[in-house]
Order: structure tokens, then C-alpha cells, then sequence
């Protein structure tokens, strides 16, 4: 990770970090405020559906009172007394059940026998153990939670009813007694629902859930309404404290039924996921504006170090000139200009050691060239002294002795010349003159100037197909394999082989000139490129030397392998033409 | 004054010159009833009976003591061929209210009606006939059974032996139509709706001479409304399930009949269930608290009148079978009283951990769901048309499962009286997975001023024979 990275991510964290600290406080004293709320909600739905139920209850008491104080009641009861026919009677409740508002209506006797019944009229004739237990748990005129059985759409079913139940007039003692109620059922529940704007849900002394209703719901009213915060989001920041409340509806002791009633609490976790989340915004804003500005802090603070950092590169790439232009202070700024100074001084270094390296390479370039030319001066010197002495002696085989000397003056003065050539081609080697090469051309261009090899040589080719041309000074890569060619039949001079290979190398196109000679001994091997390292009478250790300085500038390389008796092979690698040539173009290549 | 109105004035003397009472002419006799006639195919009422028995001329009479007596035929038909073949025979001079002459060709006329429609609540009536069949599903193009011999004579030949035929002819659906004493009365279209009372007036062309009284109304009336409109005189009989004061009439039991049919292939595994809680019914219960009205319970599709009817009894060897999911018990609303039944069971099934949707439909639809079996359970109920076991067993297993079912009740109870029908009741039930419940009637109420009312042994009356003292003149 970069020094910028760094400063800006811990801008950003300072920035953030006190106000993640606060989150958590002010969530929960959030939550605390919310859930009061909602447990306010809760208390006031429970007393709204206690009250509907008393009254419900007080309704369903008032009407089977009056019913029992009717006079319709009382003709019921005394033609029950005077055995009225059974099946009419059985229609009877059904009839009231409707006009006095009591849906849950049955006549029975004192033990529970119905006579007649609204809610269950297939009942009639059978105990019902249910309005058995009211009459005897319950007091007369005061409704109380029963379960009772009902024909409904789908069947018979269990119904939660406010029951109250009253004796009918009769003599010399009441034998029938009427029970009503309004039963909680999905009217009711729902009734309730609304009055709670949230949901009922009633059950039965066992839990079987008997009806349930839910409010209508609101989803676009409330705090927080429209919020582009994920549905699941509220619901991750946990509920509101209890969801519901439960009123037991009965003797304490044993209930008959409960109410549940639950309070939506959407619109109050909606809200609390709007402040957290507004929270959460103002935290990754913040948190984002000061990575933005230690950005801003640090690129000021972090330039001179990078273009230190590009400077030290440059200088270790051999680039004494580079310098450091980026504008600091303080310790920065002394920093930059104590590099700038030092590659100031590494370059003058550079150059004293240059003109010292110069000296030293006259002065070995003299000692050779004395060298060189002090061997052939002895015999030049030694053949005009004879020729003088021959003549000086007037001697019979002057003719003889003059062709003689006069011979090896001449061999001696090529030898000189050549001698003089190859140190002047190799200081005065020009600056390669490169273009697209064919390969294949090339090795052909070599190997015709070997028409004919020596006796017992095999001289041999191997092209790969297809291979790219090469960017290179055609004459100087002929030079190469010229030289190269001509060790490589030195080598074999008894006999033996030589091979001329062209194929693919990474980034170019590779030569090898191999044989089967007797190979370089490993301690000449590493020295077969020095200048005027030489193994050969005559040679003046300069031809590998001016082939690896051309392969050199050609962007190549020249290398050498061998092992003792099995030959050498020299490789020289061409770069590909494209790829030279788009290096060669590109505005950003040196 | 006709022959006929002179025997009965005859016949009548001694009683009714102890009560110083004489029979006359003349008035408007009202009827009230529970509900209008339709006046349109569909499951007869007791409107319709009445209506039907008003206007059609049966060709037998079944008389209060329990025997046929001539009506349109001159005599009562013999079995021949081992109560294979009928030879009925016409007396002659007949005519219909607009006085076209009827004859043989008319009754086989009929018979081929009755056959030609086996979906008609009728339908049963044609069901012993030879070839009743091969019509019904347009494979003959004349019934094969009856041959028209004279004017006056005509053979019916049947498909299986069934010595009941005669009651059969007894029947208002074979009855010669509009050649009863009265007829119904010229109505403007559009001018009258359903529930309107029906108008008939006296038809002096028929056997029996003219009417007692000018002309018949069927007045729709409520319980309370009939109480208040016999003290007022403005109905002379009320036919209704309850007692609605005035002079209490005889009560009509042979009325309609109900039994449960279980579909068995719907309930399959789950039907054993419900015939186990269907046996457990108390049916004597069911029709005192249940069925308003005389009512009692049905001991056997036979329809036996006053024959015990005690709890069925599961069949040997019944394990505790798997209840269904749910039933879907479906009733008839029209049919009075099916409600009460079907909430009944739904109850005692409930009892059984058997969980029953009740289904009340009306008349159309429960007939298309009986037939389609769309239904667990179905109530079905039939106007007995006939007091003999054998029809009674017919016309019911025809209505619950269908012709070949009434056809093999026909034959499996064919002659029996007793006991006999009474066991083959029961095995034909079986097979027929029908739970006969209860029968139910009709109480007559009567105002003061009307006479003559005489039920015969098939439950119902001759509005022929009502009159009104001093022709309803107060």
C-alpha cells in the first residue's frame, strides 16, 4: 500500500472513528425512546379492546335480559309448559337471533338440554355441556367468555362468545332459561383490529388460534415512509420490545379464552432505521470526505518523496543526470537537494572515472599496438640489414637474398597494415544503420561466401519457417556471422561439422553457429570476448570482441557454450523487427 | 243435478241432515297452502298435488279404505301374464275441459310423455312400461309397451311382473290432463308472479259432473296470516305443516319423504364413517324435534305407514372406519323443513369428529349436483306418490339414484306388503347406500263454512268434493 493510501485511509479513519463511537449510544437511546412509544402504543390498543369487550359484554347481557322479559319469551315458555310440538319450537331462537342482535342465542332447560338454538339449531334436543357450565358457573344477567359451537359456512365451528344467560317466566318454577351472546368472531376481531390499528388475535384456553384480524395497513404513512432503505433493513435492527399483549378473558384462575393484541410497530422501527441509517450516511460521508482531503494532505506531503523515489530509479538505471525538481521544505527539501547533490557528484565521479577508464584504455591501446607492430619491425629490420650486407658484400646470391627479404619486408608490412585495420575498425566501428532483415537472407548472405568448404567439412543449415525479420545494420550482422562462421570452420580445420541454425528466441530471432571442434577450455570460455584475447597465431583477439559490441548496440546478445570435445556454439540474438521498430517509434522508449 | 251429485247427496243425507247441513253449489273454495304451485316442470309440492289433482281426471281412484276404484277406466285392470300385461279399458264419453274427446290414444299419449323424459321428477311413473327405456335413450321411436287396441282399450305391457301397476295408473302424473273438475283459470300474460294465488275455475265436462263449488283459489299463506285469514273466512282450508286453528282436519301423511344418499365414490375410504354416523340417527327424534308438521320417521324406502323405525344398525363387522376431511352435505332449500335436517346431521356428524359443510341449493341445482355427484351426502325428499311399497321404493330410488335404480326397486319389491317389502326395503337400501329419515305431511285446517273434504289413501283429496255451506254466503 502506497504512503498516500496510508494517509488518506487514516484520515478517514480519524474522521470516523468518533463517530462509530457514538452509534451505539445513540441506537440505543433510540431504541429505549421508540420502544417506550410503542409499549405506550400497546397499553393503550389493550385498554381500547378491553373496553370494547366490556361493553360488547354489557350489550349482549342487556339483550338477553330483555329477550328473557319478553313477552314473546314468556308465550315460549308457556306453550313449552303445554308441550308445544318440538320442531316448532326448535325454529324460535332463530327467529330472535337476528332481531335481537344476538347471533349466539339458545333456549335449553335448567340442565342444559337445548330446546332451541340459533347458533347450532341441529343442537336442539341434545345437552350442550357448554351452556351447562354457564348456567352453573356463571351468574344470571352478567356475560362471561364462553367457546362455543356454531354452524358456520365451512362446518361446525368453535367461536369465542360474550354469553349471558337468564331463566324464562315460568310456574311454579322457571324450567327453561335463555342464553345469548355475541360472539368474537371475524366482524368482531376485526372491529377490534381497527380499534387498535394493529392485530387481534383470539384463542382458546388451549391456544387453537379461534379468529385473527389485522388492521388495515398503511405502508405509505409514517415517519420514514418511502425511505429507500431495504425491506429487510428495519427488520435487522431487531423489534420494538414485546410484539403483543395478552388479556386473559375468564376467571383468572382458568381462562376461557385470550385476546392477543399487537400494535404495528413498523412506522417506529421505520423511523429508528431512518435516524441509523441517516447516522450511517453522515459516517461514510464523513469518513469519505476526510480521505478525500488527507488525499489532498498527503499528495502535497508525498510528491517530493515520489519524484525521489523516480530519481533513484533513474540513477540507478544509469541515469547520473537525473534530478529532483518536486518543490519542498524542511527535511523534505534538504533531502532533495542532498540527491540532487549526490547524483551531481556521482556524475562528475563518473566522468573523471571516464577520462581515467580513456587513459588507461590509450595506454593499453599503445602497449598493443607496440606491441604489434615492434614484432614485425625486427624482421623488416633484420631483412634491409641483410639486404645491406649482401650488397655491401657483393655477394654472388644477392638476387636470391633480396627476393627473400624483400618477401618478408612485405609479409611483414601486411601484417602491419592488418594490424592497423583491425584497431582502427574496432575504434572507429560506426553507428548501426538498422532496418527490417530477413533471417533467411541473412544466413544465405553468409554462408555464400563459403561456396566451397574445406575438405572433410560439412557445413549445414537449419531455418525455422516462418521466422520474423530481424531490425538490424545488415552488413554489421553479416560481419558477425562472417566471423563467427570462419572460427567455427578454424575449429573444424581436420574435419567435421558445421551447423547454421535461425529460429524463434523470446523478443527476436536467434543465430547459432555450432561445430564439432574440439570446444573452448571452460578458463578461456568466459575470457573469448575480451578484447585482444586471442587463442589463434595471428589473431589479434579483436573479432569476438567487435561481434559482442555489435550485438550490443543492436539491442541483441552474443553468448558462447562449449564443453571440451564436443564443440562450440556461438548464439547470436537479433531483435524481432516490430517489436524493435515500435520501441525504436514510441515517443516514451529512451 | 248430475248422477254423481246425487249419490253423494244420497250417500251424505242421513249425516248431513243431522247436522242440518246440505251440500250446495256454488262459492269460490280457498286453499291455503305453503307455498304457490309452480306451474312449470320441476319437483312437485303439495301446491302442485293439489293443483294436479284439480285438473287432471285419474284414471284409478284410490279410495279412503285403501283400494283402487275406477276412474277414468271403467274397471280396474287385472295382471295377465303373470302381471306382466295390463289391459286398461276407457269409459266412454270422455272429454277434457274444451270438450275434445279422450281416449286410449290420450293415455298412451301420456305414458309415452312420462317415458320420453327420464330426468322428469315424473319420470318414474314409465319406468316399469316395456321399452320405456329404449325411448328414454332414443334408441325406439314409440313405446314398445303400450298398444293402443280400440278407442277405448289399450295394452301395456311391462317390463318386469309388478302387480302394483294399477296404483301406478292411480297416479295425478298419469292422469288424463285438463279433464278434472276444475281448470286453471285464463290468466293475462305478464299479470301474475310466482308466489301470486292460483286461480281455477269449475269444469262441468268432467266424469263426475259438475264441481260443488264455482271455482278454487291456492292462496300462498304464512302460519300467522292463515290463523288470521280462516277467522276471517277468507281461506276455507289451510294445508300447512302446523295447526293454524279453525276445524282440524285429518292430517295428509303420505307427503313427502326424505332419505340421505351417501356418494360413495366421493367419500370412498371416508364413506364408512359417514354411514356409521348416518345409522346412529334417531329418527324418531329427527322428525319430532326437526321436521315441523306431522312428521315420523321413515322405516324403509318401502314407506310403510306406521311401521317402527328404530336406529339402523351398522353392518356386521365394521371396524372404526377413517374419517374424511370434509363432507359436503348437500339439501334442497325448497323442500321444506331440509334445512332443519341437514343441520341435524351436520351436528351429529360433527359429533362424530365428521366436519360437514352444509349445502343448501336450490331445487334445479340440487337435482344437476345429485345427478353429476357433486356432493358427499345428499338430502334427497320426494312427494309419495303412491302409498304401495313398491312405488314408493321406486319413485324414491329413482330420484336419489337414478332409472335403473328405481326400475330395480320396482322389481325387487314388486307385490310385497308387510314385513317382506319391509326387509326388502331395507336390502335394497343397502345397495343403494340410501338412509331412509323421515316422512312428513301436511295438517288440514278448516274454516267453518267448508265440507267435503275426505282424503283418499294416497294422501290426497278431490277438490271436487268441497263445498261450501250455503255456497259460501255468510
Amino acid at each position: 500500500m502506497s504512503l498516500r493510501a496510508r494517509l488518506s485511509l487514516a484520515f478517514a479513519l480519524f474522521a470516523a472513528a468518533p463517530l462509530a463511537a457514538a452509534l451505539w449510544p445513540v441506537s440505543r437511546a433510540l431504541s429505549g425512546a421508540l420502544e417506550a412509544e410503542h409499549a405506550a402504543r400497546l397499553d393503550g390498543a389493550s385498554r381500547a379492546v378491553e373496553g370494547e369487550l366490556a361493553r360488547v359484554a354489557e350489550q349482549a347481557a342487556v339483550a338477553v335480559s330483555d329477550l328473557a322479559a319478553s313477552a314473546d319469551a314468556e308465550a315460549f315458555a308457556r306453550e313449552h309448559a303445554a308441550g308445544a310440538a318440538a320442531a316448532e319450537e326448535a325454529g324460535r331462537a332463530g327467529e330472535w337471533s337476528a332481531a335481537r342482535g344476538l347471533p349466539v342465542l339458545a333456549v335449553a332447560e335448567r340442565d342444559g338440554r337445548v330446546v332451541s338454538s340459533a347458533h347450532l339449531p341441529g343442537r336442539a334436543g341434545d345437552p350442550d355441556p357448554a351452556l351447562a357450565s354457564l348456567f352453573a358457573a356463571a351468574p344470571a344477567g352478567s356475560a362471561v367468555p364462553r367457546v362455543v359451537s356454531r354452524a358456520g359456512p365451512d362446518g361446525v365451528e368453535s367461536v369465542l362468545a360474550l354469553v349471558a344467560w337468564r331463566d324464562l317466566p315460568g310456574t311454579p318454577a322457571p324450567a327453561l332459561r335463555i342464553a345469548g351472546g355475541i360472539p368474537l368472531g371475524r366482524e368482531l376481531a376485526a372491529r377490534l383490529a381497527a380499534l387498535t390499528g394493529g392485530a387481534v388475535t383470539v384463542r382458546a384456553a388451549d391456544g387453537a388460534v379461534l379468529v385473527e384480524a389485522q388492521a388495515p395497513r398503511a405502508d405509505d404513512a409514517g415517519p420514514g415512509a418511502g425511505l429507500p432503505f431495504p425491506r429487510g433493513f428495519p427488520a435487522l435492527l431487531g423489534r420494538l420490545g414485546a410484539a403483543s399483549r395478552t388479556i386473559a378473558l375468564g376467571p383468572a384462575e382458568a381462562p376461557a379464552a385470550s385476546v392477543e393484541v399487537a400494535v404495528a410497530s413498523e412506522g417506529l422501527a421505520r423511523a429508528r432505521a431512518t435516524v441509523l441509517g441517516a447516522f450511517l450516511g453522515v459516517l461514510a460521508l464523513a469518513a469519505f470526505a476526510a480521505a478525500l482531503a488527507g488525499r489532498l494532505v498527503a499528495s502535497r506531503v508525498t510528491r517530493p518523496v515520489e519524484a525521489l523515489r523516480e530519481g533513484a530509479a533513474r540513477v540507478a538505471a544509469g541515469d547520473l543526470g537525473a534530478r529532483v525538481e518536486a518543490r519542498a521544505s524542511g527535511e523534505l527539501g534538504e533531502l532533495v537537494r542532498a540527491f540532487n547533490g549526490m547524483t551531481a557528484e556521482l556524475q562528475q565521479s563518473r566522468a573523471r572515472l571516464a577520462h581515467a577508464e580513456r587513459i588507461a584504455a590509450w595506454r593499453e591501446v599503445a602497449r598493443r599496438l607496440a606491441h604489434e607492430i615492434k614484432n614485425p619491425l625486427t624482421p623488416i629490420a633484420m631483412s634491409v640489414e641483410t639486404l645491406r650486407d649482401a650488397l655491401a658484400r657483393e655477394r654472388k646470391d644477392f638476387g636470391e637474398i633480396f627476393e627473400e627479404s624483400t618477401r618478408a619486408i612485405s609479409d611483414e608490412v601486411r601484417r602491419l597494415k592488418r594490424i592497423v585495420d583491425e584497431f582502427s575498425r574496432f575504434a572507429r566501428l560506426p553507428a548501426p544503420d538498422r532496418a527490417a532483415v530477413a533471417p533467411a537472407e541473412l544466413v544465405a548472405a553468409a554462408l555464400a561466401l563459403f561456396p566451397a568448404p574445406p575438405a572433410g567439412v560439412a557445413l549445414r543449415r537449419e531455418i525455422e519457417p516462418g521466422l520474423p525479420q530481424v531490425w538490424a545494420d545488415r552488413d554489421q550482422a553479416l560481419q558477425v556471422l562472417l566471423n563467427l562462421l570462419a572460427n567455427a570452420l578454424d575449429a573444424v580445420a581436420g574435419g567435421g561439422e558445421v551447423r547454421v541454425r535461425a529460429m524463434r528466441a523470446p523478443d527476436g530471432v536467434a543465430f547459432t553457429v555450432s561445430d564439432t571442434g574440439p570446444g573452448i577450455p571452460p578458463d578461456d570460455l568466459g575470457r573469448v570476448f575480451e578484447p585482444y584475447f586471442t587463442t589463434k597465431d595471428g589473431g589479434t583477439g579483436l573479432g569476438l570482441a567487435i561481434a559482442q559490441r555489435i550485438a550490443e548496440e543492436h539491442g541483441g546478445t552474443l553468448g558462447a557454450a562449449s564443453r571440451p570435445g564436443e564443440g562450440a556454439s556461438f548464439t547470436l540474438v537479433l531483435p524481432a523487427a516490430d517489436a524493435a521498430g515500435a520501441r525504436a517509434t514510441s515517443p516514451a522508449s529512451p | 243435478m248430475s248422477g254423481r251429485t246425487l249419490t253423494i247427496v244420497l250417500l251424505l243425507a242421513p249425516a248431513l241432515a243431522s247436522a242440518g247441513v246440505r251440500p250446495g253449489y256454488g262459492g269460490t273454495v280457498r286453499i291455503g297452502v305453503p307455498v304457490a304451485p309452480h306451474l312449470a316442470p320441476g319437483a312437485p309440492t303439495a301446491a302442485d298435488a293439489i293443483l294436479e289433482r284439480a285438473t287432471t281426471l285419474p284414471l284409478l281412484d284410490p279410495d279412503a279404505a285403501g283400494s283402487l276404484a275406477p276412474g277414468a277406466l271403467a274397471e280396474v285392470p287385472s295382471p295377465e301374464a303373470g302381471a306382466r300385461a295390463f289391459r286398461l279399458r276407457l269409459r266412454p264419453g270422455l272429454v277434457d275441459a274444451s270438450g275434445r274427446p279422450l281416449g286410449a290414444e290420450d293415455v298412451a299419449a301420456r305414458l309415452a310423455a312420462l317415458a320420453r323424459d327420464p330426468t322428469s321428477p315424473d319420470g318414474w311413473i314409465a319406468l316399469p312400461l316395456l321399452g320405456a327405456d329404449a325411448l328414454a335413450a332414443g334408441r325406439a321411436p314409440v313405446l314398445a309397451g303400450v298398444q293402443v287396441l280400440s278407442p277405448t282399450e289399450l295394452l301395456v305391457s311391462l317390463a318386469f311382473p309388478l302387480p302394483d301397476f294399477p296404483w301406478l295408473l292411480a297416479t295425478a302424473p298419469a292422469a288424463l290432463r285438463d279433464a278434472g273438475p276444475f281448470v286453471l283459470a285464463a290468466r293475462r300474460p305478464g299479470t301474475s308472479s310466482p308466489g301470486d294465488p292460483v286461480a281455477l275455475a269449475r269444469n262441468d265436462r268432467t266424469r263426475r259432473g259438475r264441481p260443488f263449488a264455482d271455482a278454487l283459489e291456492l292462496v300462498p299463506v304464512d302460519p300467522r296470516a292463515a290463523v288470521r285469514l280462516l277467522e276471517q273466512r277468507k281461506v276455507d282450508l289451510v294445508l300447512r305443516p302446523e295447526a293454524t286453528g279453525g276445524r282440524p282436519g285429518p292430517a295428509l301423511l303420505a307427503a313427502t319423504a326424505t332419505v340421505a344418499a351417501v356418494n360413495a365414490a366421493r367419500l370412498g375410504a371416508g364413506a364408512e364413517a359417514v354411514r356409521r354416523a348416518l345409522a346412529s340417527l334417531d329418527r324418531a327424534e329427527l322428525a319430532r324435534r326437526f321436521v315441523r308438521g306431522p312428521a315420523e320417521p321413515l322405516a324403509s324406502l318401502a314407506a310403510l305407514a306406521g311401521a317402527a323405525a328404530p336406529p339402523l344398525s351398522p353392518a356386521p363387522g365394521w371396524a372404526e372406519p377413517p374419517a374424511p376431511a370434509r363432507i359436503v352435505l348437500l339439501a334442497d332449500s325448497s323442500v321444506p323443513d331440509q334445512r332443519a335436517l341437514a343441520e341435524r346431521l351436520q351436528v351429529k356428524l360433527f359429533d362424530r369428529g365428521l366436519r360437514a359443510q352444509v349445502d343448501l341449493v336450490d331445487a334445479a341445482r340440487a337435482r344437476t349436483r345429485l345427478a353429476s355427484g357433486d356432493y358427499d351426502v345428499a338430502l334427497v325428499a320426494v312427494l309419495l306418490r303412491s302409498p304401495r311399497p313398491a312405488l314408493a321404493a321406486g319413485q324414491l330410488a329413482f330420484a336419489a339414484r337414478g332409472p335403473d335404480a328405481g326400475r330395480r326397486a320396482m322389481a325387487a319389491l314388486a307385490g310385497l306388503e308387510g314385513e317382506r317389502a319391509a326387509a326388502a326395503a331395507d336390502r335394497l337400501a343397502r345397495e343403494l347406500d340410501l338412509f331412509p329419515l323421515v316422512t312428513s305431511g301436511l295438517r288440514a285446517s278448516l274454516g267453518p263454512a267448508l265440507e267435503g273434504f275426505a282424503p283418499h289413501a294416497d294422501g290426497t283429496f278431490d277438490p271436487g268434493d268441497l263445498w261450501l255451506v250455503a255456497g259460501g254466503t255468510p
